[in-house]
């Protein structure tokens, strides 16, 4: 008897091959999409580890300098000192290679670094290290980067240095393990005293790393000069990886998100299959099929859909993993630090996690109307009025499931105002509570909709109106889906754009020099301050004054504190003022009396106008009142402003790294332009960047960042099309009947197919109008709350019509285009087949 | 840049440098010593003239030189003790590194330290290398000094001896003062021992064969105070050996009778010995007779399979100098004395006997090179 249980489930797929790949294809790309952003997360841990990794090897700890160099002499000091199980010294700056290519130019003394550097040691391949220690220029390249350069041992090509062009020789090419090699390549390593040499850094280290006993910490602080300090690099990394969380985090969101329209898709599909199998089922149990072989009849069909879709999806979210890999690593890699590596790592756990959320989920969605097909009496079965009675009878259910879930949502999202899980656990609850209300929101729209209508209303279309609150058995979890999938769309997309355009405005007051010139650390340290590069800048015809900003990250023996000191010359710092009284700011904060502090960095340390910073300086710690917070979108870790002049003094640091030139107000922009270029020193390779491009790389970042966020929206609502497309087909599938009768009774194939679009317009109407509300409160809470807590930044919120528009035009053009088909193949049918059927 | 050096200086970057260092390449010391690029370097030359104490220290323009300590010590309890510690120096080039950078240098050291532990069976070794730049390492004549980080063998009064030794590795360390018990002994001829048919395939070469040690051994957080008798050999060349030599043993044995010997013995690639094998043997007032290559024997007894490198060494020999009288059988105070460091060989503690007795006549060290896949 199971036999023919499990054959009848078998032919009601065979028979409907479309519903059956729908159903698949749901539930793939509901794994495929958690399964891709899953990987794309642990591809950016892996590539943060790997670059942790060479940046700061296996040191417990370094010493790095306050101001701006460390004396080598610190080294020799440092490394007798108790407690000191290994150290070595480092050189590092960033040169240009041929090809407009940057590598990062690491010296290390090869006989200290055993310890520390796992890449070199695993390294293996011709490197000729006597040349390296002996020959003037001498190199070792990664096999990558020698590839790149299509450079051999032997060969020579010429870099540039922050002390001008250098002839580098190929001293040897490193080989790694595949996992590094990536990463590598983007460091050029050379003997500690040639570094020194190409780099004009002759008798100064960039650092010391250092591996340390344990508790021996302290002690050796004490042994420091004023000019360096002792960092713990654990707390350093993990501070640096604790920067991305919320990027994480939001990540992470998303792919429940889409994990979420993917559950539902996969329930909707498979209580479809389920329903327009009553009969069948009814006819089993009158058969005498009992209720246990029924049940289990249709959880194994729920598996013949999950499994096959599961496995698909891990297929499609590998691939998916990817691409996303690139994007979430280029945003981490703009947002935060340097990556050197953007590859996809496939570790086995992700493929686990979304197998078994695949297979899981089908299950459970399954398991409802398994226990309500093996339930229902034989009788009942068989009359498909008693399963629209019972699908009407939940709608109030529904509506009450909603109101609690929007309870539950309001608690969370009000307790959770420092815990962004908490947040978004309040977020979910949001969806759930629209999901849930969507059905019988959608009968109660139409019933409306119904009573509204003119009684010469066309009859297709009165009948669509009724016909869709009757089939919210079918339709309702598909149109949930549908208005959550464009909820989100219209949420996300809402928040992307306010953001975009508070930092647009946030740029046009900040960036009010006319051009702007970006200058490498190394090169103005090689020249002992920017006097070669300004007074030039100065002597260019229409150019009024300079304005001068250094940013730089002050270790600390927990988070890096990043530091801008600014100059903006006469108009001052042109930051827009959150708070602080903007005269005060200008007296105090212009004496270097006073420093700033970023809104982020008010946000996550709770200062205050008036609160006091310390700041670490060469010259030991000095504490300054804040006189003002101001908005900035550079970190969302926060920024601390001081005036360069008070920089200048306690940091002994005569270098910028950004310089604003401010024409003369009748000046010429184009010659200014042309002066500037010829002023700048020939060899400095420094660009002349206008205020109008900088804004619009700025804002290219901007968008690079949100790329993954769209990608994602995009992946989201596919999904839901799917579900919606499924969703009315089996619909159709049911009609066949009803369709027939209309169609003998006389109604033309025209009529016949308006009345099956007017009936997924309204369906996706519904629902689109249901996500703008929902939508709206997702930005909202995006806005207001989850950035606010993962970033502490603030920003206006700016709903665009379009965007809402948008949202409502994709839901009614999604189910019509989820309609086409159906309409089509509802209408080539022959009717009296379709009569002969029943 | 010769492949020789090539292959030492990969070896620097791989090997896990450090005192804790227990892996091995498996860089044989024939490939330091042998076929390099030596043009431009100073060479040994016949008949040299050596200068006291300026040739204690530092030879630059030569490719390699060594400060070779071996000794047995014994506690007070009897606890037998082997040692050795090495300075090793390698030019890079010939020619001084032009540049500004205080880091910069042509000289690399290597130290290798070693502590038979016999009682115990424990053999401990280490391994460090530094640059000779910024005072990291380095050796100079008077005060005699050469170091290698904070291993060191330094000259504690006005005179070269007696000599501070002092090395740490993971858990075991030695401070020991050294102080001769014989004079000088210039090897070969006249201290230009010849390792091959070419002129300069030859080292500049002085020991002193009998040096009274005493002081602690460090084991864990254990001191012990031991004595014994320590051995100094002193040497540096730019082309050691000639071509076709694959490797070499050498045996250094104070034998309780005041007579101490010194044998070495090349190894053709098919394990003949080469004429250029050589030794001498010191009476106890110190005086010198050379032996020349037909004036002893050396044959391999068991050997021994090192788990760690699969090398197979010969840990026994029978060694006889006919002319002198001498046969005897060289046997390990343990079997595992490798060093498999970055320099693969076995260089160990070694007591002598006359075959067939079960007395011992003397305690040494053996040095086997060459026999391990590099």
């Amino acid at each position: 008897m199971s036999r023919l249980v499990r054959r009848a489930g078998r032919r009601a797929f065979a028979r409907h091959p479309w519903q059956y790949v729908l159903a698949v294809a749901g539930v793939a790309l509901g794994v495929a999409v958690v399964l891709g952003v899953d990987l794309a997360g642990a591809s950016a841990r892996k590539a943060f580890d790997v670059s942790r990794e060479l940046v700061m090897g296996r040191a417990t700890h370094q010493v790095v300098p306050l101001g701006t160099e460390l004396d080598e002499s610190i080294y020799l000091a440092v490394r007798r000192a108790p407690g000191v199980r290994a150290a070595a010294p480092v050189v590092e700056a960033g040169i240009g290679l041929p090809g407009d290519r940057r590598a990062t130019l690491l010296g290390i003394d090869p006989f200290a670094e055993g310890p520390f550097r796992e890449e070199v040691a695993a390294a293996s391949g011709a490197v000729d290290v006597g040349a390296l220690l002996v020959e003037p220029g001498a190199v070792a390249l990664p096999a990558r980067l020698a590839d790149a350069l299509q450079a051999e041992v032997g060969d020579r090509f010429t870099a540039d240095t922050p002390s001008g062009p250098a002839d580098l020789l190929v001293a040897g090419i490193i080989e790694t393990d595949p996992g590094r090699e990536a990463a590598l390549a983007g460091f050029v390593y050379a003997d500690i005293a040639t570094a020194q040499e190409l780099l004009g850094m002759v008798g100064r280290l960039s650092r010391v790393d250092l591996i340390l006993e344990a508790g021996q910490a302290a002690g050796l602080a004490g042994l420091l000069p004023a000019s360096a300090e002792l960092v713990e690099t654990a707390a350093r990394s993990s501070a640096t990886y604790a920067m991305t969380r919320a990027f994480r985090v939001n990540l992470t969101a998303l792919s429940l998100l889409a994990l979420l329209v993917g559950a539902f898709l996969i329930y909707g599909t498979l209580t479809f299959l389920v329903l327009r199998r009553t009969r069948t089922l009814g006819v089993l149990r009158s058969m005498g099929v009992d209720r246990r072989g029924v049940a289990a009849s249709v959880l194994s069909e729920a598996l013949m859909v999950g499994v096959p879709g599961t496995v698909l999806g891990l297929a499609l979210g590998a691939a998916l993993g990817l691409g996303l890999a690139g994007l979430v690593v280029q945003t981490m890699d703009d947002l935060y630090f340097r990556l050197r590596v953007s590859e996809v790592s496939l570790t086995p756990w992700p493929f686990a996690k979304a197998a078994a959320l695949g297979v899981v989920t089908s299950l459970v969605s399954a398991l409802g109307p398994a226990l309500e097909a093996a339930g229902m009496p034989p009788r009942a079965v068989l009359s498909r009025a008693s399963v629209e009675r019972r699908a009407r009878r939940r709608l109030p259910r529904l509506a009450a499931a909603a109101v609690a879930c929007a309870v539950l949502a309001a608690v969370l999202l009000a307790l959770g105002r420092h815990s962004l899980v908490v947040s978004f656990a309040g977020l979910f609850a949001v969806f759930l509570a629209a999901a849930l209300a969507t059905p019988p929101v959608t009968a109660w729209l139409m019933a409306g909709l119904d009573r509204l209508m003119p009684a010469a209303a066309p009859l297709p279309l009165r009948m669509a109106v009724r016909g869709t609150s009757a089939s919210l058995s079918r339709t309702g979890v598909a149109v949930s889906a549908l208005s959550v999938a464009v909820a989100t769309v219209i949420g996300v997309g809402v928040m992307v754009g306010s953001f975009r355009s508070s930092v647009e405005q946030w740029l046009s007051s900040t960036l009010v020099a006319d051009f702007y010139l970006h200058v490498e650390d190394s090169w103005c340290r090689a020249r002992e301050g920017l006097d070669d590069l300004v007074d030039p800048l100065l002597a260019v015809p229409g150019v009024a004054e300079i304005t001068y900003s250094q940013r730089r990250r002050l270790p600390t023996a927990g988070e890096d504190i990043r530091l801008w000191a600014v100059d903006g010359g006469s108009r001052g710092l042109r930051a827009p003022i959150i708070a602080g009284d903007p005269g005060r700011i200008r007296e105090q904060f212009g004496a270097g009396e006073a420093v700033m502090v970023s809104e982020p960095w008010a946000a996550r340390r709770g200062t205050r106008v008036g609160d006091r910073v310390t700041l670490p300086t060469p010259v030991g710690p000095r504490t300054f009142p804040v006189a003002g917070i101001f908005r900035d979108y550079t970190s969302d870790r926060g920024v601390v402003a001081l005036h360069r002049d008070a920089y200048r003094r306690l940091w002994n640091d005569s270098c910028a790294e950004g310089l604003g030139v401010v024409m003369a107000p009748d000046a010429e922009p184009d010659r200014v332009r042309a002066g500037l270029a010829a002023a700048v020193p020939a060899e400095s390779g420094i660009p002349v960047t206008a205020n109008a491009d900088l804004r619009s790389a700025s804002l290219a970042v901007f968008d690079r960042t949100f790329t993954v966020t769209r990608v994602l929206q995009l992946l989201v609502g596919i999904v839901a099309f799917l579900g919606m497309l499924s969703a009315l087909q089996a619909l159709q599938l049911e009609r066949v009947r009803e369709n027939a009768v209309l169609r003998a009774v006389g109604w033309l194939p025209r009529q016949l197919r308006s009345l099956v679009l007017t009936q997924t317009g309204l369906l996706g109407l519904a629902a689109g109008l249901f996500a703008v509300p929902v939508g709206l409160a997702l930005a909202g809470l995006l806005v207001f709350v989850i950035n606010r807590r993962a970033f502490g930044w603030t920003m206006s919120f700016d709903p665009s019509v379009q965007d809402l528009v948008q949202g409502v035009l994709l839901a009614v053009g999604a189910a019509l285009l989820a309609g086409v088909y159906p309409a089509w193949q509802a209408v080539r049918r022959q009717v009296a087949q379709d009569l002969r059927e029943e | 840049m010769t492949r020789a050096i090539m292959v030492l200086l990969l070896a620097l970057l791989t090997a896990a440098c450090g005192p804790a260092a227990d892996s091995g390449s498996g860089l044989t010391v024939v490939s330091l010593l042998g076929d390099g690029e030596s043009a431009g370097y100073a060479r040994a030359s016949p008949a040299p003239d050596f200068t006291f104490p300026a040739d204690h220290g530092p030879h630059p323009d030569y490719r390699s030189e060594w400060w070779y300590f071996t000794g047995n010590l014994v506690a007070g309890d009897g606890r037998e003790f082997g040692f050795q510690l090495t300075f090793f120096r390698f030019a890079l080039a010939a020619d001084e590194r032009t540049g500004a950078s205080a880091w910069g240098t042509r000289q690399v050291w290597m130290g290798h330290f070693a502590l038979t532990d016999v009682a115990g069976k424990r053999f401990h070794r280490a391994e460090v290398f530094q640059r000779g730049a910024l005072g990291l390492a380095g050796a100079r004549a008077a005060p005699f000094r050469a170091w290698i980080g904070d291993w060191e063998a330094r000259q504690e009064g006005d005179e070269f001896f007696p000599l501070a030794l002092s090395a740490d590795g993971a858990g075991f360390g030695i401070d020991l003062q050294v102080s001769p018990l014989k004079p000088m002994v210039f090897q070969g001829d006249g201290g230009y021992s010849a390792k091959g048919p070419e002129p300069g395939n030859a080292s500049l070469y002085y020991a002193f064969t009998r040096l009274a040690a005493e002081g602690v051994v460090r084991l864990g957080d254990k001191t012990v105070d031991v004595e014994g008798e320590a051995w100094l050999d002193r040497e540096w060349s730019t082309s050691a050996l000639g071509p076709g030599i694959e490797g070499w043993d050498w045996l250094s044995l104070q034998m309780d009778d005041g007579r101490d010997l010194m044998i070495y013995q090349l190894r053709h690639e098919d394990g003949s010995p080469s004429e250029f094998s050589a030794g001498s043997l010191i009476d106890a007032e110190g005086r010198v007779t050379r032996l020349a290559s037909r004036d002893f024997s050396m044959r391999p007894g068991r050997r021994w399979r090192s788990p760690e490198t699969g090398a197979a060494y010969p840990v026994e020999w029978t060694v006889e100098v006919p002319g002198e009288g001498l046969a005897l059988e060289i046997l390990p105070v343990m079997d595992g004395q490798e060093m498999d460091l970055s320099v693969l060989y076995w260089e160990g503690a070694v007591r002598s006997r006359v075959p067939g007795r079960d007395s011992l006549t003397g305690r040494g060290y053996l040095e086997m090179t060459g026999y391990g896949a590099p």
